[in-house]
């Protein structure tokens, strides 16, 4: 039996074919956005995955996250292994690596990412995510989404930021900036329950899935510069924002091209 | 599991452009990617270059005898002093002009591990290589804590708007 026919995405290209088999791709993070990115490349054919996330799922995770079951509640079940789960079920030759770990213990398994999806929850944490990136000349794929009530009503909004060595990066789009890292100082202690929804999660989790795949394979002349997208979830809108617009020909000057690699190799 | 050689467009378009040049006798051109460097999980190693160094037109060899012999004792000295001097890990590269991941020839190997040895005279602290560059892939000798070079697979990412991961 086939288990393999990739034939109705042919147009992402000839070289998409190696191109999947060889990039090791991390998730962070394997909540309502991680799992949604997980079984979509792993639809998609790619073959090598590092996922971290040291949560285990709770019944409140069900009502987002892919591929969860009332069983693996009832059974405590790690996110990573229902995220591995899902993915071997499409594609039972993939190589998983699945830790259950915080991501700041698992950096030398994270270097040999050559791309990773951060679906992290806080600033502070998505600005330490991109200088590990940066440092190691990794491709960031970050996603995120907050329910802000009003007086009336709740708001929805999100964002898909793509962050390329060399090109733009969250500081010089704006996203991550000394306003907002203090905010979520001031809040540490009262974050409260956020927030999350399946489809809004899907929403944000298709559009990186779709600018990963722009910038990786021959779909989408254009490529990925610096991508970033904002979703109002009320109007069901995504809309490329104004500052990535205005960032096409820009250098980031946040992290300087020679300041790479381990600081004391060994 | 494959070593990693991650660098920009705009610095493999700048290194294989210097190497693509006309040479008045030499078949083929060399250059030296200077590298930071980083370990990994499964012992691999991430080779971010932040250098390229050009030879220079006169440090090409003339050999009658071994037509594949492209640098002699000059050359070869010159970028065992770049590697001392900037203590970095060294890649000599070369292209071979195809898609996908090249081969060695009998003559890269046997040039390419004693180049690799001069290098890792000098500073063994860092990998030293000889690798073999296509339009979009890599392959080649690395020495690695001071051992003796060995064929080495990689995972190349040239990044720019269109990345290419082979």
């Amino acid at each position: 039996m086939q288990l393999e026919d990739l034939t109705r995405q042919s147009f992402l290209g000839h070289s998409f074919e190696e191109t999947r088999k060889v990039t090791n791709i991390g998730i962070l993070g394997l909540g309502g956005g991680g799992s949604h990115i997980g079984q979509q490349l792993a639809h998609l054919g790619f073959l090598r995955y590092t996922l971290v996330d040291p949560q285990l799922i709770e019944a409140s995770n069900l009502n987002r996250l892919v591929g969860g079951t009332a069983l693996d509640v009832a059974m405590n079940m790690p996110k990573v292994l229902i995220a591995e789960r899902t993915i071997r079920s499409v594609r039972p030759n993939a190589s998983v690596q699945s830790l259950q770990k915080d991501w700041h213990e698992m950096l030398d398994q994270l270097k040999i990412c050559d791309v990773i999806f951060g679906c992290l929850d806080s600033f502070v944490e998505r600005d330490l995510l991109e200088t590990f990136c940066r440092r190691y000349r990794i491709l960031l794929f970050d996603i995120g989404m907050v329910v802000k009530a009003t007086e009336d009503d709740h708001w929805i909004v999100g964002q898909v930021i793509s962050s390329l060595p060399g090109l733009p990066c969250m500081k010089c789009m704006g996203f991550i900036n000394e306003d907002n890292l203090r905010r979520e100082a001031e809040k540490y202690c009262d974050a409260g329950i956020e927030p999350q929804v399946v489809w809004a999660n899907g929403v944000l989790a298709s559009s990186a899935v779709g600018v990963f795949l722009s910038a990786i394979s021959d779909w989408g002349k254009l490529g990925v510069h610096a991508t970033y997208i904002e979703y109002d979830g009320n109007r069901h809108a995504l809309t490329e924002s104004n500052i990535s617009k205005a960032l096409s020909c820009h250098q980031c000057q946040h992290y300087p091209p020679d300041e790479v690699g381990d600081v004391n190799f060994g | 599991m494959a070593h990693r050689l991650r660098l920009t467009r705009s610095d493999w378009d700048r290194a294989t452009a210097d190497m693509l040049r006309f040479h008045p006798f030499a078949h083929e051109r060399l250059g030296v990617l200077a590298c930071r460097t980083a370990r990994g999980a499964h012992d691999t190693i991430i080779f971010l270059p932040t250098k390229y160094f050009s030879l220079p037109d006169e440090l090409y060899e003339d050999d009658k005898n071994d037509p594949s012999v492209l640098i002699g004792s000059k050359a070869i000295t010159r970028v065992m002093s770049f590697a001392y001097e900037t203590g970095l890990s060294c890649l000599y590269v070369h292209i071979h002009g195809h898609d996908g991941v090249p081969g060695l020839s009998s003559p890269d190997m046997k040039h390419g591990n004693n180049l690799v040895r001069s290098l890792k005279n000098v500073n063994s602290k860092v990998p030293q290589g000889f690798i073999v560059l296509s339009n979009n892939a890599s392959k080649g000798l690395l020495s690695i804590g001071g051992a003796e070079p060995r064929l080495c697979d990689f995972t190349t990412s040239i990044i720019s708007a269109k990345t290419d991961i082979r």
